[in-house]
């Protein structure tokens, strides 16, 4: 499955298609849209949280979101995508709003209580979850809306127009944003003041931080 | 080299089981969401339901009288007599809610509705965020979601639903929760602007609500979690369903020179105009 809103899974409905169905109240619909895009939305989370259990309860929030967002908008993409990271970033600023909304919700999910992952999966998420605690120990000090740029553009492959759409800015805005943030994240890991010795800002360099 | 995304951790699956399992859920509120609004869209049903409604509130006082004898109810007795609101008054609910992020970061927002009785049909709500222009909607009691454009002077509306931010329900749903849990303790007396109020706190601590001490009127609702929380300062007034309050419910009647266009396709642009943010 790419990002073009064309699955060829259990639906071959465009995503546009499914979200005119979704608009009319199809929930089935949206089952389709969670299955083709719940993926994207929880490594991008996992990416700005550096938390995969987070992330997880994030992603069902997000799609929560979308769901009762789902008459304020039409797909100006092929592929909702754009629309559900949107969605996720505005989580992410205001998620204790959107857990106060959906607590109810939230506490009706009954999830399996045992692990469903095996040990290497279990150890690898765990480096995951170091390696990106590290990355935003660094990525945290720019300003929000450039690490909303960056992470859409850079971590995730969004298209200007796409990371547009996806935070309600015009495209000229979101390529200043780009260029301002990867210049400033380029004088964050060079500058003396951030990496208190060579060591670890060469171990930085190593990991893909800088 | 600057943030390569393939020296990020590589992108995983959630796992199956809980894959499947956060699907079903969604699938059961969404279904549950549609269900509800339809349901109250039908004349009977609602009637039934102001009319269920109104038992339960004679039947509450009824068994807070009994309970409580001379004494008087306790604190989260009056806490849950002040949540219900009878058919026949509006109720005017003003949220100021401000979220601290736990980074030194905070977002807050306010939001002021007019709601007739305890119905969710009959409402009008101001949303005000930090960063975005007002947006005025309401629902008609015939059934019109409407929404209104200051720059066209002009009411929008269309025969479905437009926002659940928020509301009375929302709150008072969750309110109702802490206070009928069994395990809310009643944490002492606070002064919140000069007046005498009371904490009720969950049994975990991670929500207090604060109520007048006298009354059981909502003051303020507080969460709070790991890294930060979120603060909601509360105004819960009924009003008698006399003429001017009843306009305070009613969008055509709070601008009486506006237009009204009820082609479908125009009211949704009005809405994604007044939320750019979704």
């Amino acid at each position: 499955m790419g990002r073009s809103g064309h699955y060829t899974g259990m639906n071959n409905a465009s995503d546009r298609e499914l979200w005119d169905n979704i608009v009319e109240g199809d929930t089935s619909a949206f089952g389709d849209i969670f299955e083709r895009h719940a993926r994207p939305v929880y490594n991008y989370l996992f990416r700005r949280c550096g938390n995969w259990a987070t992330a997880e309860d994030l992603a069902s929030l997000v799609f929560l979101e979308a769901w009762r967002k789902r008459r304020r908008i039409s797909l100006t993409h092929d592929s909702a995508l754009p629309f559900l990271f949107g969605v996720a970033t505005n989580v992410l600023r205001n998620h204790r709003r959107a857990e106060f909304r959906y607590r109810s919700a939230l506490e009706r999910m009954p999830l399996p209580q045992e692990s469903t992952l095996d040990e290497d999966e279990l150890v690898g998420r765990l480096a995951d979850e170091l390696k990106m605690r590290e990355i935003l120990g660094v990525f945290s000090r720019l300003p929000k809306r450039e690490q909303d740029v960056l992470s859409l553009c850079v971590w995730m492959g969004l298209s200007y127009e796409e990371a547009a759409t996806a935070l309600d800015l015009p495209v000229g805005t979101v390529r200043s944003r780009l260029s301002r943030g990867k210049a400033r994240l380029r004088e964050l890991c060079a500058g003396s003041g951030h990496m208190s010795s060579g060591s670890a800002k060469s171990q930085a360099e190593q990991e893909g931080i800088c | 080299m600057l943030m390569d995304p393939h020296q990020l951790p590589e992108q995983r699956d959630l796992p199956d089981r809980r894959l499947h399992a956060r699907r079903e859920h969604l699938l059961s509120e969404t279904s549950r969401r549609a269900e509800r609004r339809s349901l109250f869209r039908r004349p009977l049903v609602r009637g039934t339901a102001v009319a269920v409604g109104l038992a339960v509130v004679v039947l509450g006082v009824l068994s807070l009288v009994n309970v409580f004898g001379s004494n008087g109810p306790s604190i989260v007795g009056k806490a849950q007599a002040a949540l219900e609101v009878p058919a026949n008054l509006v109720l005017h609910f003003k949220t100021a809610g401000t979220q601290d992020n736990g980074d030194g970061t905070s977002v807050s927002w306010a939001d002021e509705t007019w709601q007739l009785g305890s119905s969710q049909q009959s409402w009008r709500r101001i949303e005000t965020s930090s960063d975005v222009a007002p947006a005025e909607t309401a629902h008609t009691g015939q059934g019109y979601s409407q929404v209104y454009d200051p720059a066209t002077n002009t009411i929008y509306q269309a025969s479905e639903s437009v926002s659940q931010t928020d509301s009375p329900d929302t709150f008072k749903a969750e309110a109702m929760n802490l206070l009928n849990s069994g395990s809310a303790k009643v944490d002492g007396h606070v002064a919140v602007d000069g007046r005498d109020a009371m904490r009720i706190v969950s049994a975990d601590g991670s929500l207090t609500y604060i109520v007048d001490a006298k009354t059981g009127e909502p003051i303020e609702w507080q969460t709070k979690g790991a890294g930060g929380g979120v603060t909601m300062r509360l105004t819960f007034e009924k009003l008698p369903a006399l003429s001017d309050n009843l306009k305070l419910v009613d969008l055509v009647s709070q601008h009486p020179g506006a237009a009204l266009d009820s082609d479908p396709q125009h009211y949704r642009d009005a809405v994604a105009r007044a939320f750019p943010k979704g």
